[in-house]
């Protein structure tokens, strides 16, 4: 706890900064800045060995760190955060991290950090709306392969909550989110040809295709089992291109205003995605 | 997240073998001990007498003081293993020389008292913090019964021992065959005496969380205060016990022959340590479960007070009997274990520094007072009967300081739960002048989001300085100037010219409302009305005088595009005003989000235009719904009524009636609460239910003085905790059955439901007493740590009551199905004779998400049986995807037919 309201103010002004928390009420960043410790590095010091685990994020306040990387290193200045992937996705250092020059830092620790996220929705929703357009930005790489669709002609709730369970960034949520995601989602129907979401438009619904055949501008062809915009309606970025049917299409629809709705009543299928979504942009930082 | 996040369940405790080992070495100890204590106490009265025994104890006090001084200095050194071994060791060699040297002199008798106190007080401490660092607090209270029990043994078989080679050998050989069983000690515990656990973390994260570390490194205030207490209430049941145990000696003395003593005390002890085993096994654990350490104290200080007093009153040997009867048996059993578990919430390396201490304290400083008192006795030259009046006084002070450790102990785990706690709901407060310095600094900062942070919490205490007016950034300017919401001060009115010119459009038209308050450029104003902007454009004409030409001009803007009555809305904002009354209530109806939001803030700063009606169904769209909250809570009252009777009323649809609690109890007024809690228990949607929960939590903690109704809380705590005990219940019973495709779905939703079940008794609990901390204690108790989630079981011991406690723990803990159903009682569901018939009352729940899930099975399995049930229960309203989840199984059941 700080010792005064000036280290509070300060602490706050410092979490602004943060892109994640640009939005977040005051209220809410108070709470994290209340719960931080400030730490301090000498230059050269360690702050967390290669392959170990990342139990802190620390928001750089003075100085730098560096993760020695190929082909370049990796580093953190004054107002950038260390750690978020590691400590979101519960992975190890990839390699160590070390202070440049005397650095002075805010830490937080993932237990702290969920918790908080749980009880702040709207730092919550910003965090992953960042990660989700970092995500986005990602150059493209190959699609998940397609889940098992149930073959009901009309899915139940059931079946819903077994597709949902086969969608990484979901599956780690709790059934009974999925269970009000299922119920706020709608089965929807577009005819071959039909233009389904407009180049520039923007990303308001992921889709869970069931039948038919999806175009996606020069992207290529997504059909059955595959899961289209999740990512990007999370992040409200724009369709880069427009979604035709190719064939006759059935998907179950999933808006961004229910997603979000979920979330309110049930932080930890937001948790469940951070981790998805740090997991990702670990893996893709691994292959470049 | 991985990281530090709790599962619903806390994981399996350890397997009860590890009782065994540690229960064979205090077996051994014990067997050791007895046999010298016996043969001791026959060879003191008979060679030394009772009137020596005063001495003896005053002398052993001060030979504890070396004890004390050795235990700390070892206890920095070396582990409580080796010290052990090594007491075990010393204990055999002197007795062997003091064996040796008894037949030399008579001072020798007096040296082996001392020295079968000092042994003990060396080996027995020892003993049991080796044993600490191993336990729990669940642990201990399973496992110190069973330990202690074969200490209690080891005792009856010492004793035993004692009488039987007492009536063959003099009593010094006794002392040699002590020393025999002391080597033989030795030897058992080099064998299987426990190591202490290390310091395993389940979660390296949770290591690194200071917060989260039960550890302390430095002895806080309270432990500090805590340990104090337990000194105090070890002195006062030493001196208690020994008053009594010097009365029983006194009394037997005068009543049988010397060379009977030795034979005496061994069938005594024998037979009181036999009472004593049984209540050790059959009686301590079962009276811990039930009543808690509280319980567990409070018994020996009560039959010792009541058989004191009998004797005192009455001189009957029954009395005295039935004093050395409460002694014998629940010394060094229930009160043993009672004493030992009080020590659980100290922190472990305090506790391994401090206990022997306090052990040594308590019991030789006990004895000595014990003895002083017991020589003031004498000396004035009161009776047996007069000693035992001063005895029974004496345990009914302890008896009260029992009572009160049992509050200091609740207090320490509370105390270790809150330091691992988040602080939550921080609120900003009014700024000091050092904070206003930091501000001012940070306002002046070229650094755009630092100056808007600074901006943010200036406004909040209505401190925006005209000089942020003059910030390069256009979006500080900006929000500066929305932030002063049209109220113009002196210095403010001096930078509009420059801002009426401004480059920003938003900008000169803040600039121009302001303007026009003072009535102050009036031709720029009228210019405005052929901005380019439209937001510059709407201010002019919001703040000219209406006419036809502004009214012409506003319809413009309304019948425009949506930037154009964004800027409408937004030119309104700065002048509330009655006129636009039919404007807003137009622009509000369009749909437009970012339109939604501007109106809906003119209404949070002027209700009196807003269609409150509306505005409730906007609490629907997310897009909104925070503005529209802050409406509805700025209408006061008029909101308040409006959003009761929504929650009251069946047909407000779900997505507005899931958004009613929060913003009711955003209002934040005692009428808030008492409304969320008339709906509590009626409420049919389970979300808008929870949601209830949260908001009145959230009331309580912002309003300290809320006076909730206790009783309906508590009504919907026993509901929960039945609900808990129900989805409890049949996850155990749908475990058992063999798996289905998809299979996991059932049980991991009725975990969910379970652990949701009692989430809400513990908010509902934390409702009724916001000073408990429930929402730690339900995080420890649903944590993987076991350290931290047993001391929130003790924690619940004191604070809830039985009815309460019982089924809320049993639904918790991973306990075998079996023993979950037995405490349960009529909680538990069932039992059912086959998976057909648990399927039927699952499809029965109140629960759709179960419900739909069953149905699914029903039609996986082909249950046929299980049709006209389907077609029973199927729901006429509500979901309509629960009603098509019916309709599927029932169409997939038909088929299979």
């Amino acid at each position: 706890m700080p010792e005064s309201d000036t280290t509070l103010l300060r602490r706050l002004i410092a979490l602004r900064h943060v892109p994640a928390f640009a939005t977040a009420e005051l209220d809410e960043l108070a709470t994290l800045a209340d719960n931080a410790t400030e730490t301090e590095l000498v230059a050269g010091e360690e702050l967390v060995a290669a392959g170990a685990p990342v139990p802190h994020m620390h928001l750089v306040l003075a100085g730098r760190i560096e993760m020695a990387g190929t082909p370049v290193a990796h580093a953190w200045g004054p107002y950038e955060v260390f750690g978020t992937l590691e400590v979101l996705s519960g992975r190890p250092a990839r390699r160590a991290a070390v202070a440049m020059a005397a650095t002075r830092t805010l830490r937080l620790s993932s237990v702290e950090l969920a918790d908080l996220l749980e009880d702040n929705l709207g730092i919550l929703a910003s965090t992953l709306r960042q990660l989700a357009r970092s995500v986005v930005a990602m150059p493209p790489h190959p699609p998940a392969p397609p889940v098992e669709v149930p073959t009901s002609p009309l899915l139940g709730l059931v079946e819903r909550l077994i597709l949902f369970r086969q969608q990484a960034l979901l599956a780690g949520g709790k059934l009974q989110a999925l269970t009000m995601l299922a119920q706020v989602s709608v089965e929807r129907t577009w005819p071959a040809g039909a233009e389904i979401a407009a180049a520039g438009s923007l990303t308001t619904e992921a889709l869970f295709i069931l039948d038919g055949i999806v175009k996606d501008g020069d992207r290529g062809r997504a059909g059955r089992g595959t899961t289209l915009g999740l990512v990007e309606t999370i992040a409200a970025t724009k369709h880069a291109t427009a979604l035709v049917a190719a064939t006759p299409v059935r998907a179950l629809t999933s808006s961004v205003d229910a997603l979000f709705d979920v979330l309110e009543d049930h932080a930890s299928l937001g948790l469940a995605m951070l981790e998805g979504l740090a997991a990702r942009l670990l893996d893709d930082s691994d292959r470049a | 997240m991985t990281a530090g996040r709790a599962p619903e369940s806390p994981a399996a405790p350890p397997a009860v073998g590890s009782v065994w080992a540690p229960a064979c070495v205090l077996f051994a100890m014990m067997v050791a001990h007895t046999l010298l204590e016996t043969t001791r106490d026959a060879l003191f009265l008979v060679e030394l007498g009772p009137g020596a025994l005063v001495w003896v104890y005053i002398v052993m006090a001060a030979t504890a003081l070396g004890a004390f001084i050795v235990l700390g200095r070892a206890g920095h050194s070396f582990a409580p293993r080796r010290m052990l071994l090594g007491f075990l060791s010393a204990a055999a060699i002197g007795t062997t020389v003091l064996a040796i040297a008894l037949p030399l002199a008579t001072w020798v008798v007096f040296a082996l008292y001392i020295w079968t106190g000092l042994v003990a007080t060396m080996i027995v401490p020892t003993f049991w913090t080796l044993l600490d660092r191993s336990l729990h607090a669940g642990q201990a209270k399973r496992m110190l019964a069973l330990i202690g029990a074969g200490g209690v043994f080891g005792a009856i078989v010492g004793a035993g021992t004692a009488a039987l080679l007492a009536r063959a050998l003099p009593a010094h050989d006794l002392v040699t065959a002590a020393a025999l069983a002391y080597a033989l000690a030795t030897g058992v515990a080099f064998a299987i005496a426990p190591r202490p656990t290390p310091a395993v973390e389940t979660d390296a994260q949770v290591e690194a969380s200071a917060r989260h570390v039960m550890t302390a490194v430095r002895p806080t205030a309270q432990s500090v205060r805590y340990l104090r207490v337990l000194i105090a209430l070890g002195v006062i049941s030493t001196i208690g016990l020994t008053l009594g145990d010097l009365v029983f000696k006194r009394a037997l003395a005068e009543r049988v022959p010397a060379e009977q003593l030795a034979s005496a005390f061994g069938a005594i002890y024998a037979g009181l340590n036999t009472l004593g085993l049984a209540i050790q096994v059959f009686v301590t654990p079962r009276l811990l479960a039930r009543w808690g350490v509280g319980g567990a104290l409070v018994v020996l200080p009560l039959i010792m007070a009541a058989s004191s007093f009998s004797f005192a009153a009455t001189g009957a040997t029954l009395a005295i009997i039935a004093l050395k009867l409460g002694d014998g048996s629940l010394r060094y059993s229930l009160h043993r274990v009672g004493t030992e578990i009080l020590f659980l919430p100290v922190p472990a390396d305090l506790r391994d520094r401090s206990k022997p201490i306090i052990d040594t304290i308590g019991l030789r400083g006990g004895q000595a007072v014990a003895a002083l008192m017991v020589f003031g006795l004498v000396h004035v030259g009161a009776s047996s009967r007069a000693s035992a009046a001063v005895a029974a006084i004496l345990s009914a002070v302890w008896l009260v300081g029992a009572v009160a450790a049992r509050r200091a102990y609740v207090e320490a785990f509370r105390g270790k739960l809150a330091a691992g706690e988040l602080v939550r709901d921080v609120q900003i407060r009014a700024p000091d002048a050092d904070a206003l310095a930091l501000l001012a600094d940070s306002l002046a900062s070229p650094d755009e989001i630092e100056a808007l942070a600074a901006l943010d919490v200036l406004a909040r205490n209505h401190r925006v300085p005209a000089l942020v007016l003059y910030h390069p950034s256009p979006t500080v300017v900006h929000r500066a100037l929305a932030l002063l919401a049209g109220a113009v001060r002196p210095e403010v009115e001096r930078v509009l010219g420059h801002l009426i010119d401004h480059a920003d459009p938003e900008i000169r038209a803040a600039a121009i409302v302001a303007a026009s308050s003072t009535g102050t450029h009036a031709d720029r104003l009228r210019a405005a009305l052929t901005d380019p902007e439209a937001a510059v454009r709407a201010a002019a004409l919001v703040v000219l005088p209406a006419g036809p030409d502004t009214d012409a001009g506003i319809a413009a803007l309304q019948a425009g595009t949506v930037d154009d009555r964004a800027a409408l809305a937004q030119a309104i904002s700065y002048a509330p005003d009655d006129r636009f009354r039919a404007v807003l209530a137009d622009l509000v109806c369009r749909g437009e989000p970012r339109v939604t939001r501007r109106v809906l803030r003119v209404y949070a700063r002027r209700p009196s235009l807003a269609d409150l009606q509306h505005v409730l169904a906007l609490l629907a769209d997310s897009n909104v719904r925070g503005e529209a909250r802050r409406a509805l809570v700025q209408a006061g009252s008029r909101g308040l009524e409006l959003a009761m009777a929504a929650l009251a009323a069946p047909e407000t649809p779900l997505d507005v009636r899931r958004q009613l609690p929060r913003s009711i109890g955003a209002i934040g007024t005692q009428a808030a609460a008492t409304a969320l809690l008339e709906r509590l228990n009626h409420e049919p949607d389970g979300t808008a239910e929870f949601k209830i929960l949260r908001a009145l939590g959230r009331l309580r903690d912002e309003v300290p003085d809320l006076v909730v109704d206790v009783p309906a809380l508590r009504a919907y705590t026993h509901r929960a905790v039945a609900d808990a005990a129900r989805y409890a219940t049949y996850a155990d019973m749908v475990r058992a059955q063999p798996a289905p495709h998809h299979g996991d779905l059932l049980v991991k939703l009725l975990d969910e439901k379970r652990a949701s079940a009692v989430e809400r008794a513990f908010r509902a609990l934390g409702i009724i007493d916001p000073a408990a901390h429930l929402r730690a204690v339900h995080d420890a108790i649903v944590s993987p740590d076991h350290a931290r989630s047993s001391a929130a079981v003790e924690m619940l011991d004191d604070m809830l009551p039985a009815d309460v406690r019982v089924p809320l723990v049993a639904s918790i803990r991973p306990l075998d199905p079996v023993v979950r159903r037995t405490t349960l009682g009529h909680l538990a569901p069932g039992p059912f004779a086959h998976g057909e018939q648990l399927a039927a009352e699952l499809l029965a729940d109140p629960s759709e998400s179960v419900r739909c899930i069953v149905a699914y099975h029903i039609a996986e399995h082909k249950l046929v049986g299980l049709r006209a049930d389907l077609v029973r229960l199927r729901p006429e309203h509500g979901a309509p995807l629960v009603a098509a989840a019916f309709d599927q199984a029932i169409a997939r059941v038909d088929a299979r037919v």
